[in-house]
């Protein structure tokens, strides 16, 4: 397992090289600079002036020579300095920002985990019956309603008969656990949703097909309790697939969460990036997505790595 | 159908699929009888929540309401029909100081929420300087605009000194002396550490403004700024300046100290000055804070009490227009600007309660159209008189704001005296009313046949993206084509907007940023300002331009604006759509934050005012 780990985190530095190669160079074909962005409505000023500010801002060097100050930045920790906020380190602003979204993700799978696997489980072992059909129902609109209309809708009625009122401000989980998770609850929840329909299909579809199994036809016979047949041996086999899709949904976390950020105002790093390309802000955009490619990769190797654990079956070569 | 090995244990009621459907369906349909049933327009009693009486109305009319009673203003029958002129009577924003519960204060103490973004720096020397406007919390300027309930109107704008004693004198055209209030200290935070404010501070600022994007054209004739003594600043044009007090109002144009302008971290992130706020903290892509300097130096000139009222003041940042009108019911934010009058009468039908005022947007904030001047067919004058002929204004004010909008022209109508928007009498025959048949005739005779054009708009314009849209429109009924450009993203609409390399047509929302009226004539129209996106280069035009600013008499500058104004819209060099008006909401416990016509709302260019708000308990 050692020896299939190193070379998967090889593997990954490479992927991340490219995908920071691919990002600076889109950003660079997008028409405006970060300069035209901090101008805004100022609007244009002689073009003696602009050239001075570019040269100042160091986005008038040929590109080659501006992806290695950024790489330089990076060994430095400083990522560099964000081209519109004036003074401000990309670390550190990534810093701020990408609790904020591990802690929406985390809470956005726990409840999309504890709402589909159950559920999941419940339309498989209960199949074609009233509970079955609902639960299809339930993930069908969420496979088809956006998750930012739905925390739109949660606003706008919840403001006007529920007594509903958007938070203030973001308080950060060490700050202040309870008002921290009174003010996640909501976007967790509407981002969870999201992600459970299809685990909740998955589920039932793997389940369904391990009960056809042998394995689960003779514990059956050997008098097992239903639910025992369940969780010993239907389950674990289940699960794989589903270990699977979870894996590929964390990497979807980032762009579910921006438009819940946005929505709920959570200053995270979907928020964060999707600023940064309207503005412009290179070295913001490049160390996001350095951040963002470094834990999807992260996220996969330690989903890849957790078959072992569930199947004991499965060796790495 | 059973499931094979099923027990006892698993046996429940069983479903077919089809029956199942026939259920699903019968749902739906009964979901979607209910959404339809039921009309809101047929309740017209209004809700109150302290037991007041609707204000009456005439059968079938809008309703009007009479004098404001109890501690807020009566709440309307029927807001949605109220029409433009019953809004701005019923809800002049003069009417405010007469609000009884003005009776009841000031009072000082509490907190203001209200919705806004933590800028991208607190520098306004930096490029992005100009957003700074909204920002004016923690600073001073030497000069200001009046906010407050009491000003005289606020359809129109006052400029009153705040670090200066007094207005300027003017011992010849060119030059402007300020007499500096004495005893201002610099907030009591390092580097100033609360040391006094001097003569020499204006000069270092002054200088540093000369190098900074936004602030350039205020000092563009500044021949010299020296300090006769350390409280009397004199300010010497190349020429005579008409335009420098207005431009220098306007709010970024903040006075910092030198010692933390060359600091390690510059202004950049964290403003100090001699502000009634105090910065507290700042949330990236997040709000802010600040709270009360207990060495604020100004007074209330009414009743000579300490500023600011407010302890502190809180912006929360809402992307969202739903989010921030959903806090405003909630009592979180007491102060929302609705976006549309259709939001307005959302929020004050749940929240009658609610104080609103009308006016209208400065000159430089308006949907319009710019083209192409040096390129055939908008070249001829012919083609741009009956585009803009095509355009029905009246049908873009009653369909898009609901009749809340007057007719637009980019200059400022309060510097003439006049408190409401331009009419179609003064905009000349190209300019305001439609006339299809006279379009027609002026393409025939111009030749112009197929015409084509390419359009760039951006999509984060609100309404005016509506307006462009609904131009475009009428334009195709006409038989002119148009090819929209409306990137979502605003960084590529500024590059080609700002690099004047649009095609041909430009939908835009912005002239300025200014407010005197040499930001609209001389920075717009003469053919050598960077500001020109127009590519207007008319001799006539350009002496008049510089004449204006020139021109230190009013009632002469008057003149010369009128003539440029007349002749630019003869020329239609910009094709003018429409002036929405602004409308705001407080809470009944906020006071003294009137909108004024320069402000974009009360916390936007009118932060300078913040230090008179207050709110009661």
């Amino acid at each position: 397992m050692r020896t299939y780990a190193l070379r998967r985190l090889g593997a990954a530095a490479i992927v991340i090289v490219l995908v920071s190669v691919a990002v600076f160079v889109m950003m660079h074909l997008l028409p405006g600079d970060a300069l035209i962005a901090k101008l805004g409505d100022t609007g244009r000023i002689p073009q003696d002036k602009m050239a001075e500010l570019r040269h100042e801002m160091g986005i008038d060097q040929p590109l080659p020579v501006q992806y290695a100050h950024w790489v330089g930045h990076i060994f430095d920790g400083s990522m560099g300095t964000s081209l519109i906020f004036d003074g401000q380190k990309v670390s550190s602003r990534i810093g701020d920002a990408l609790p904020i979204t591990l802690e929406l993700g985390v809470l956005g799978m726990a409840a999309a985990l504890v709402l589909g696997v159950p559920l999941g489980i419940l339309s498989a072992v209960y199949q074609d019956k009233p509970l079955d059909y609902l639960v299809r129902v339930v993930s069908f609109v969420g496979l088809s309603l956006p998750s930012f209309w739905i925390g739109l809708m949660i606003i706008v009625y919840g403001t006007l008969y529920l007594g509903y009122q958007p938070p203030r401000g973001y308080v950060g989980l060490l700050h202040d656990p309870a008002a921290n998770l009174k003010l996640m609850w909501i976007p967790a929840l509407v981002l969870g949703y999201g992600l459970s329909a299809s685990i909740m299909r998955m589920t039932r579809s793997t389940v369904l097909e391990a009960q056809r199994e042998d394995y689960t036809r003779t514990a059956r016979a050997k008098g097992l309790a239903g639910h025992v047949v369940v969780s010993r041996h239907v389950l674990r086999n289940a699960l794989i697939p589903v270990v699977t899709l979870v894996g590929n949904q964390a990497a979807f976390i980032f762009s579910g969460a921006l438009i819940l950020e946005v929505l709920f105002v959570l200053p995270g790093m979907g928020q964060l990036t999707y600023t940064a390309i309207l503005q412009r802000d290179y070295t913001q955009v490049e160390g996001c997505a350095l951040v963002a490619g470094a834990i999807v990769v992260l996220i996969n190797l330690l989903i890849d790595l957790s078959y072992g654990v569930i199947d004991p079956r499965i060796r790495y070569a | 159908m059973g499931q094979e090995g099923h027990s006892g244990y698993w046996s429940r009621v069983t479903a077919s699929r089809r029956a199942a459907l026939a259920g699903m369906g019968a749902l739906g349909a009964g979901a979607l009888l209910a959404a339809c049933g039921g009309n809101s327009k047929n309740n017209n009693t209004a809700k109150t929540t302290n037991g007041a009486a609707p204000a009456s109305a005439g059968s079938g009319s809008a309703a009007a309401t009479s004098a404001p009673s109890g501690a807020n203003q009566a709440p309307p029958k029927d807001p949605s029909k109220l029409t433009l002129e019953q809004m701005r009577t019923t809800y002049a924003g003069s009417l405010l100081k007469d609000l009884p519960a003005q009776k009841n204060g000031p009072v000082a103490g509490g907190t203001l929420h209200f919705e806004g973004q933590t800028p991208v720096t607190w520098d306004p020397t930096s490029p992005a300087g100009s957003l700074l406007s909204s920002f004016m919390f923690a600073n001073n300027q030497l000069v200001q605009f009046a906010i407050n309930d009491f000003v005289k109107n606020p359809n129109f704008m006052e400029v009153e000194p705040v670090l200066a004693e007094a207005m300027p004198e003017q011992p010849d055209p060119q030059t402007f002396v300020f007499h500096l209030r004495k005893g201002v200290k610099f907030q009591n935070v390092a580097p100033v550490n609360g040391r006094e404010f001097k003569a020499d501070d204006v000069i270092y600022c002054t200088q540093a403004y000369q190098k900074a994007p936004a602030q350039t054209p205020t000092f563009q004739d500044l021949d010299s700024v020296q300090a006769v003594d350390d409280y009397t600043v004199s300010f010497k044009m190349k020429q005579p300046a008409a335009y420098f007090v207005g431009a220098y109002a306007i709010p970024f144009h903040w006075v910092f100290s030198k010692e933390q302008h060359q600091g390690p971290d510059g202004l950049a992130k964290l403003p100090i000055g001699t502000g009634a706020f105090l910065f507290e903290s700042a949330q990236n892509l997040g709000g802010y804070k600040f709270k009360k300097n207990p060495d604020y130096f100004r007074k209330d000139p009414r009743t000579n009490k300490p500023l600011p009222y407010l302890d502190a003041i809180e912006a929360s940042y809402f992307a969202d227009p739903a989010q921030q009108i959903a806090a405003f019911r909630s009592g979180q934010f007491e102060h929302v600007w609705p976006q549309t009058f259709t939001d307005w009468v959302n929020v004050i039908k749940s929240n009658p309660d609610s104080v609103t005022q009308v006016t209208t947007p400065p000159p430089s904030f308006q949907p319009f159209i710019a083209m192409r001047l040096d390129k055939p067919p908008l070249s001829d004058v012919r083609v741009r008189r009956a585009l803009s002929l095509l355009i029905d204004r009246d049908q873009i004010i009653s369909s898009l704001t609901n009749g809340m909008a007057g007719y637009g022209y980019g200059q400022d109508w309060t510097y003439f005296g006049q408190e409401w928007p331009w009419e179609a009498k003064q905009l000349g025959q190209w300019n305001s009313k439609a006339d299809p048949q006279q379009a027609k005739q002026l393409l025939d005779a111009a030749g112009a046949k197929d015409l084509q054009f390419d359009f760039l708009m951006t999509q984060f314009a609100g309404l005016n993206y509506n307006v462009w849209n609904a131009i475009a429109g009428m334009w195709t009924a006409a038989g002119i084509k148009t090819n929209i450009n409306a990137p979502r993203d605003p960084s590529q609409w500024q590059k080609e907007y700002y690099g004047g390399t649009y095609n041909h047509l430009a939908g835009t929302g912005l002239i300025g940023p200014g407010w005197d009226p040499d930001a609209f004539a001389y920075h717009a129209l003469y053919s050598k300002s960077p500001r020109n996106y127009f590519h207007v280069n008319d001799p006539q035009v350009d002496d008049w331009a510089v004449k204006q600013r020139q021109t230190m008499d009013k009632e002469a500058r008057k003149k010369i604006l009128m003539d440029l104004m007349n002749y630019d819209l003869d020329q239609v060099t910009r094709l003018w759509t429409i002036t929405p008006y602004k409308i705001n909401l407080r809470k009944p416990n906020l006071f003294n934050l009137v909108d004024t016509e320069a402000a974009w709302n009360p916390l936007g260019w009118g932060s300078c005012g913040i230090d008179l708000a207050w709110r009661s308990s």
